[in-house]
């Protein structure tokens, strides 16, 4: 079982139009010998989900070398990590990263190096993002790379009074008002569409993440569950949706080993409404009138004792959901957990390494 | 409410270590605990007498006795909201055991729901333990003794009560945020709006087809969010299928405060493209009124205004769902004196249905109407649209013009309610 699934990710390397075909299990027993070089950048891999990917690529056979670029060494490296320390946020980085794609002969580029939850050192997180982005692309177009995958955010569309239910990847994307966390993602997706357009031989990717949850993972989301009492606004129970970070992960491999060019959304199944995914996380709701609220918030964010800033509050009045059927259909992406169950193991503590031995299984 | 219950714990607990062992698994509970009052030396209170609970720890298997009372309706609440939660901890469930992706057969979207038998089993005579486990809103893992969460802290114990006296809804909803409990509790209140308040009469509901989707366009009524309800209870109770269908509100209502919560528990969703094309290639039944937020004076009360732009028409063009016209009578108007309405909710800076006085357990529902006798009457549905293919949506002209017959269809059927009714 595990033999064909390899041979499966390796078949679905080098040809895109074998990818949703070739998803039986048991399709072929005989061996290749992997002597063929496959290596991966990695960049931002101290992230969560670089992390994540690292310790699951470490053991993967269809992977030779991991090209990690970070500034600092990530604890799950294994004898395929090659670590180089590069900041993206000085100016020059791209001819250093053309040197170590060129030298490493990299193909497929994972560039991960983007904020997950917003910062208040807003003007670095600005060169990190856009300038970071932008010398990457430069590298990447040095290198002639055949693959590039960043992971977004589905706050690029916008928490707005005239959104629909279910938001699909064609939606114009308006982002958040007044806060550069989303104005830098909006950024950096419009510098790959540009990035796109200029080499149409090369697959760009783009996931679009709901907000991430679990036992293990650390942003505004799962910080803004775990208050005991938390704020909501007086009026508005909007549906909202999450991804389970197996979930995320997951749609990372899958974006790995089929080439499927464009955005795709990525969640967990189901949506729930606002209030009860808080009493689901077994915290209480504290309903403030919205006017009141952002101001609350503004100060609370000034004051660093908040996990995001005011514009944020639009999240909780009005809804942001997406739409997964797209990445169903051309990446496989098949959600394990709803997004009810994402919200139900923020509170149970379960190492997270047990869970990842799942994903090999029956994809 | 919570008070009582917490009460009742108290009470319970010394109880249920004194009460032991003397009981067996046959007697009946009202009976047990009668005995064990008129035992010496125990002292069962009365009103856990009158609520039936056994006071039993041992491990006898007692079925609850059916719950009487203010008290016994709170206990109930708290034992119906816990075992249809799912809880978090389930280290046997997570070995590998998790159930797959949804299956293509589930109709709500909230994926894979534990099967019952996977839920914390209540424990044999654990019906008294349970109640005294209050904290099932604050916290989810159950296996801590009682004694620990007792001596947790006056915040936790302030959590705990407080949590026990919100409306807990953890219950699953559909992907547009349908609540089916939730609706189901409201039933009652809306069959008895729908059945001798407003005496709704439902005509022509052989119209609507039993399986398959299908667009039904109306026109709408002065009491905004009521038309819509009552049509959804009105085929509810009077369709041989109980089809009900899915209404579609504008922005205004859909974002009011409160009110756009509630009536989006009930089934409406936000009017726009997507959300209508998504329900009906879900082959649900769709109501639309095409008016729009029409603020008509008491006089033009019943002259149907533009239908939109035909937007519903391509809409049913490209799905394939027949349009059938409903026409929503009321006999006396409800609000007669609010004719300067516009003025009103432009210095307001509210919708009209905003401004009602909030019914505490049911939310906003607009000015309650009149008690005037509603008339539901379902036409056929429209051939001339039935006939076009799909490349008609193209056309502008011809949109125009079926837009036209629908709207004068509607406007057949007002006329004619109307003249039968006088």
């Amino acid at each position: 079982m595990t033999d064909s699934h390899h041979e499966l990710a390796f078949a679905s390397a080098g040809d895109s139009t074998s990818g949703s075909a070739a998803c039986e299990p048991g399709d072929g027993l005989r061996t290749r010998p992997n002597t063929k070089r496959r290596a991966i950048a990695i960049s931002g891999a101290a992230t969560f989900l670089g992390r994540c990917l690292l310790s699951q690529l470490a053991e993967a056979d269809d992977v030779t070398h991991i090209v990690v670029v970070d500034l600092t060494n990530p604890v799950p490296t294994g004898p395929k990590t090659i670590f180089y320390a590069m900041d993206l946020t000085q100016p020059g980085v791209d001819a250093r990263l053309t040197e170590v794609l060129q030298a490493e002969r990299v193909e497929c580029f994972v560039h991960l190096a983007l904020l997950e939850t917003p910062l208040h050192a807003t003007a670095w997180a600005h060169e990190l993002e856009r300038s970071g982005t932008m010398q990457v692309l430069h590298a990447c177009h040095k290198q002639q790379l055949r693959k590039l995958i960043v992971v977004s955010t589905a706050l690029v569309y916008g928490p707005h009074r005239d959104n629909p239910n279910y938001l699909r990847e064609d939606h114009p994307l308006r982002g958040l008002h007044g806060t550069p966390f989303v104005a830098d993602k909006l950024d950096v997706e419009a510098q790959l569409a540009k990035w796109q357009s200029a080499h149409p031989e090369s697959i760009v990717t783009v996931l679009r993440l709901a907000s991430v949850l679990g036992p293990s993972v650390d942003n505004y989301a799962s910080r803004f569950l775990s208050r005991t009492i938390v704020p909501t606004v007086l009026g508005y129970d909007p549906l909202v949706q999450f991804v389970h970070e197996l979930d995320a992960l997951a749609a990372l491999l899958l974006a790995l080993r089929r080439d499927a060019p464009g955005a795709f959304n990525i969640a967990s199944e189901g949506v729930l409404r606002l209030s009860s995914a808080i009493r689901l996380a077994g915290r209480l709701p504290f309903p403030i009138p919205y006017a009141l609220l952002r101001k609350l918030a503004a100060v609370l964010w000034m004051a660093q004792l908040s996990e995001a800033p005011a514009p944020f509050v639009a999240l909780l009045r009005h809804l942001c959901v997406v739409d997964a059927s797209r990445a169903e259909r051309e990446l496989g992406y098949r959600p394990r957990f709803t997004s009810r169950d994402a919200v139900l193991d923020l509170r149970a503590e379960r190492p997270l390494v047990h869970d990842a031995k799942l994903l090999s299984e029956a994809r | 409410m919570s008070k009582s219950e917490g009460g009742d714990q108290e009470r319970k607990r010394p109880a249920a270590r004194r009460a032991n062992a003397s009981e067996s698994g046959s007697v009946a509970p009202e009976a047990q605990a009668f005995a064990a009052a008129a035992q010496p030396g125990k002292r069962v209170s009365a009103r856990r007498v009158a609520v039936g609970v056994v006071p039993s720890a041992n491990t006898n298997a007692v079925a609850p006795a059916p719950l009487r009372g203010p008290a016994a309706k709170a206990i109930a609440g708290v034992r119906r909201a816990r075992e249809s939660k799912p809880l978090a901890v389930q280290p046997a469930a997570h070995g590998g055991a998790r159930p797959a992706a949804v299956g293509a057969g589930q109709q709500v979207g909230f994926g894979s729901e534990r099967a019952p038998a996977e839920r914390q089993p209540v424990r044999p005579g654990g019906f008294a333990r349970h109640d005294d486990d209050a904290t099932f809103g604050a916290r989810l893992h159950t296996d801590a003794p009682a004694a620990e969460r007792s001596s947790s802290g006056v915040l936790s114990a302030l959590t705990r009560r407080a949590s026990a006296a919100l409306r807990v809804r953890v219950e699953p909803i559909d992907e547009f945020g349908l609540d089916p409990a939730y609706e189901l509790r409201m039933r009652p209140f809306f069959d008895a709006m729908c059945g001798n308040y407003l005496r709704v009469e439902l005509h022509g509901a052989q119209h609507v087809p039993a399986h398959g989707r299908a667009l039904l366009v109306s026109n709408h009524s002065r009491a905004l969010p009521w038309d819509g309800v009552m049509l959804r209870t009105a085929l509810r109770l009077y369709h041989e299928t109980q089809r009900q269908p899915r209404w579609l509100v504008e922005d205004d209502q859909f974002h009011a405060p409160f009110l756009g919560t509630f009536v989006s528990r009930l089934g409406a969703v936000r009017a726009c493209q997507e959300n209508a094309e998504r329900l009906l290639l879900r082959d649900e039944l769709l109501a639309v009124f095409p008016e729009g937020r029409a603020e008509k004076s008491y006089s033009d009360r019943y002259k149907l205004q533009r239908f939109g732009r035909g937007g519903y028409v391509k809409l049913a063009l490209r799905t394939g769902a027949p349009v059938i016209p409903v026409a929503i009578v009321g006999r006396e108007d409800p609000l007669p004196l609010f004719d300067k309405v516009s003025a009103l909710t432009k210095w307001v800076g509210l919708p009209l249905f905003a401004l009602a006085p909030a019914l505490p357990k049911l939310g906003p529902l607009g000015v309650p109407p009149i008690p005037s006798r509603w008339q539901i009457v379902i036409g056929e549905p429209i051939r001339e649209i039935a006939r076009q293919d799909v490349e008609a949506t193209r056309e502008d002209g011809l949109i125009h013009e079926l837009n036209e017959c629908v709207r004068s269809a509607v406007q057949h059927l007002v006329d004619r309610t109307l003249a039968a009714s006088l």
